[in-house]
């Protein structure tokens, strides 16, 4: 059988920085292969060039075994090639048929009920299920990407990019998308899938080829015979051991005590309901929910960005209630936001700049109002040792660097402010395994030294690894808290979809 | 060559490349109005720069825009589309020109920081109210600043014609200011006075706290990213309420430092557009102090030199309006498109030698 997509020898050079070297890949008729690769091994580079954004400086690409010249998205979706990215590229205002119709137009009078019976039928045949008429603000993210894989066949796409697909996904969604992919295999779509998550990758694939420092190192076809650790230490390109090493240890006074608190959000609306929840200092509670339940704003009421409408917050017996972000952090109290790019990082601002977020004002970085260059710059320099953030120079912007130097980052400069209480939202979302190896392993060692931290992520193998306790949080309120030992992954599952009694999460 | 070098590098050869397309349009609209667009320009540039008087001149129109455009290169950094520099700087005059006229027998070293620290409040509580109702309501600052510019603009016209007019003048006018609150001439043969060197102070007071200290580091912070800011402890509303405060205060000084430094009294209309201009000087320093020091002395120049154009050739005034857009423009233009105007002309280098190196062989 012949390749769809034959990529040979592609070479890809920004400045003196190789992305791509000699790049070899191939793709057959309904098959999904994956891509596997840390942060910055070249994946996107790879696939941008592939779907026409960069010309590649050397080597070729064969469409049906035909060399083809792609020379700008449009014409790669011209050619049946069509890529979903990772952050989507939807008009929320928009529904779900604007969308899909947008820049398809060819003639100024746009026929919306024609394109949306149309929609309408590629949905069906597809079984995706969209519905055409809703607006696109109103879809939750596993919708919205269901909308973009549809937006890509509807324009003919033969060929499917997904770039990290699975990032943004609750466990159900991610099921849903691959059965959704395994039945356009079935129908002769190719999938290329850009991944570093193992375990979904060996589930999902039929051949995985492994991409390091722009070079691929490898191209696994037997996946039976293969195991995580193995691609692991491909991809990374040394030993790996997988989890993580958490040792006994008794947990000491209460440092964060929930006292039926109630969060409204933004618009007003209650979100968090009489929660009560303690942690004690060198412990990790993980927050176990599906995304969207309330745990932006819980975490915005325990670090004082979102005012307390009811019941009290006490840090270390002090009773926070009413007090300010500043007072929450000069409390102890370190937040690693969720959004890394919105709420923890001014990209625009440098490295260095960013390492000082929080403590710019103090001694001895400021004297008398004035920024001291030396303190700063010595400052700057043993953190970005000492967290291993990798950048051309500490003077670069931090938009510059990649997600896991740019966590390393806020992690750092976090944990350099000793907090007494974490509170570390969804810390290795899109972390390469390097890294979230990293940020596991600083979280233990906070976790050491007597730090007590809630840990919130929606990833339940994550919260399973690293917690001593676990609490989940259905709609606003607190289903339980649960201690690791006695916990399963089942009876988690089943607070999480807010079947209450803590019977349940220890059944098994 | 580091990044930083490099990118200012870039962006002053973008500036020449729109200087020389704006005097090539003009150029050829002089050519085909039949007028030497050699000899006008080189008019456009004795008015501007030679002699005393023609020097003093462009420094003294330059001094209102450097006020005013680093307070829009504030506001602008934080986020703030304060485009009410119009009426900031009406009320202000207005202020500074009461307070001249009507506190007699204070001795000037008192009178001149009073007049001026009047038109600092008064400018600035003017921008507090669009900055007030964005932070707190959510309004679109840009819209509702400039509909205070009417406000403030007829509210001073009608102040002049009323209440505040001078008894028995023809013209809507006030009365003069004592001498107490006017300030001195430094250079003979010209007007301009110690506003300029005000003007020169602020450049540099503005660079030391926006880059060297920690409130600047905060303002700079809280306008490229709120809510990180928020985030990180910082309190974005206290912040972005002084960056409007200021800007509106410094418009405010761009109106007191032109009644205090010559006008001596307020007229209708006494600034034209001044508020709009120092937009047009904020972008064109790329928003930045040093940047803001050289458009406004440009404009400035420019338009003192426009003058002298129109008397010794013929040419309208009004040409430099269609400098000062295509100038705008391009840089505009340019640093959105951030061409790597270096590397360019390197590649061209490459090229011609890998070519030479071909042929050769």
């Amino acid at each position: 059988m012949e390749p769809v997509l034959r990529v040979h020898n592609i070479t890809k050079r920004f400045g003196s920085n190789v992305a791509n070297d000699h790049i070899s890949f191939d793709l057959y008729p309904g098959e999904i292969h994956a891509l596997l690769g840390e942060n910055g091994a070249g994946k996107s580079t790879l696939m941008n060039v592939i779907y026409g954004v960069y010309g590649a400086d050397e080597g070729e690409i064969y469409l049906n075994g035909k060399p083809v010249e792609i020379s700008s998205p449009k014409h790669a979706i011209e050619l049946g090639i069509g890529m979903v990215h990772q952050h989507f590229m939807l008009i929320p205002a928009f529904t779900v048929a604007e969308n899909i119709v947008l820049g398809m137009q060819k003639e100024l009078r746009l026929d919306i009920k024609d394109a949306e019976a149309k929609i309408a039928a590629a949905s069906e045949k597809y079984d995706l299920r969209v519905d055409p008429h809703a607006l696109v603000s109103t879809l939750s993210v596993g919708e919205q990407q269901r909308v973009e894989i549809l937006k890509v066949l509807f324009r003919g796409a033969k060929i499917l990019i997904l770039d990290e697909p699975t990032a943004v996904l609750t466990p159900q969604e991610i099921t849903e998308l691959f059965a959704t992919l395994e039945r356009l295999k079935k129908d002769g779509v190719s999938i290329v899938f850009i991944s570093h998550k193992l375990n979904e990758l060996m589930s999902i694939s039929d051949r995985i080829s492994i991409l390091r420092r722009g070079k691929i190192t490898g191209c696994i076809d037997d996946l039976a015979n293969c195991n995580p650790e193995a691609l692991a230490s491909a991809m990374v390109g040394r030993q790996v051991t997988l989890g993580v090493e958490k040792p006994e240890q008794e947990a000491g006074e209460v440092v964060l005590e929930l006292d039926h608190l109630s969060v409204c959000n933004e618009a007003k609306k209650e979100i968090i309901k009489e929660f009560s929840l303690q942690i004690r200092a060198g412990e990790i509670v993980g927050l176990a929910g599906v995304d969207g339940n309330g745990q932006s704003e819980l975490v915005k009421g325990i670090t004082g960005l979102l005012p307390a409408t009811g019941g009290a917050i006490r840090i270390q017996g002090v009773d926070m209630t009413g007090k300010t972000p500043r007072e929450f952090i000069d409390a102890g109290v370190g937040h690693i936001p969720e959004d890394r790019h919105k709420q923890g990082l001014v990209l625009s601002m440098s490295v260095k700049e960013n390492l000082f977020l929080e403590t710019i004002q103090d001694r001895p970085y400021t004297k008398r109002h004035l920024l001291q260059k030396k303190a700063i710059q010595e400052k700057a320099k043993s953190l970005q040792e000492f967290y291993d953030i990798r950048a051309a120079s500490l003077e670069v912007p931090a938009g510059a660097l990649s997600g896991g130097n740019q966590q390393k980052i806020i992690v750092g400069r976090i944990l350099e402010q000793d907090p007494k209480l974490l509170v570390a939202v969804h810390p290795t979302r899109g972390l390469d395994i390097g890294a979230t190896e990293f940020v596991h392993k600083c979280l233990l060692k906070a976790r050491a030294e007597g730090c007590a931290i809630l840990l919130v992520s929606t990833e339940l193998d994550e919260i399973l690894e690293l917690s001593d306790q676990i609490a989940v949080i259905y709609e606003g309120e607190c289903m339980g808290v649960v201690r690791d030992r006695d916990a399963t992954k089942e009876g988690i599952g089943l607070l999480m979809a807010g079947v209450k009694g803590t019977q349940a999460a220890t059944a098994s | 060559m580091n990044k930083r070098a490099r990118a200012m590098v870039n962006y002053l050869i973008s500036i020449v490349i729109a200087l020389l397309l704006a005097f090539a349009i003009i150029g050829a609209l002089l050519l085909w109005q039949g007028v030497d667009p050699v000899e006008t320009f080189m008019a456009l540039f004795q008015g501007a720069f030679i002699g005393k008087s023609n020097l003093g001149a462009s420094l003294l129109l330059a001094t209102p825009l450097i006020l005013g455009g680093l307070g829009i290169a504030l506001s602008f950094r934080c986020g703030i589309f304060n485009i009410g520099g119009e009426g900031q700087l009406y009320l202000g005059a207005f202020a500074a020109t009461w307070l001249g006229v009507n506190l007699v027998g204070l001795p000037f070293w008192l009178h001149i920081p009073i007049c001026f620290l009047g038109s600092m409040i008064f400018g600035g509580l003017w921008a507090l109210i669009p900055g007030y109702l964005k932070i707190s309501k959510g309004y679109n600052e840009t819209v509702t600043s400039v509909l205070l510019n009417y406000v403030g603009v007829y509210f001073v016209n009608y102040a002049l014609s009323s209440f505040f007019k001078e008894p028995g003048a023809l013209n809507h006018q006030s009365p003069k200011i004592q001498t107490s609150a006017m300030l001195s001439k430094i250079m003979s043969g010209s007007e301009l006075n110690t506003s300029f060197l005000m003007a020169l102070l602020i450049v540099a007071l503005f660079f030391l706290i926006f880059y060297k200290t920690d409130v600047g580091f905060k303002l700079r912070a809280v306008g490229q990213n709120a809510e990180a800011s928020r985030t990180s402890g910082i309190h974005t509303r206290k912040y972005l309420l002084l960056a409007i405060i200021v800007s509106g205060a410094l418009s405010g000084l761009a109106g007191s430092a032109q009644v205090m430094g010559y006008q001596h009294l307020m007229v209708q209309n006494f600034s034209p557009n001044t508020g709009y201009d120092i937009i047009a000087v904020a972008l064109m320093g790329n928003l930045h102090p040093i940047g803001v020091l050289i458009a406004g002395i440009f404009l400035g120049a420019l338009r003192s030199g426009a003058s002298v154009m129109q008397i010794m050739m013929g040419v309208p005034v009004t040409i430099l309006y269609i400098i000062q857009g295509v100038i705008i423009l391009s840089i505009l233009g340019f640093s959105r498109a951030n061409i790597d105007f270096i590397g360019l002309v390197g590649g061209l280098f490459r090229k011609k030698e890998s070519q030479s190196m071909a042929k050769e062989a």
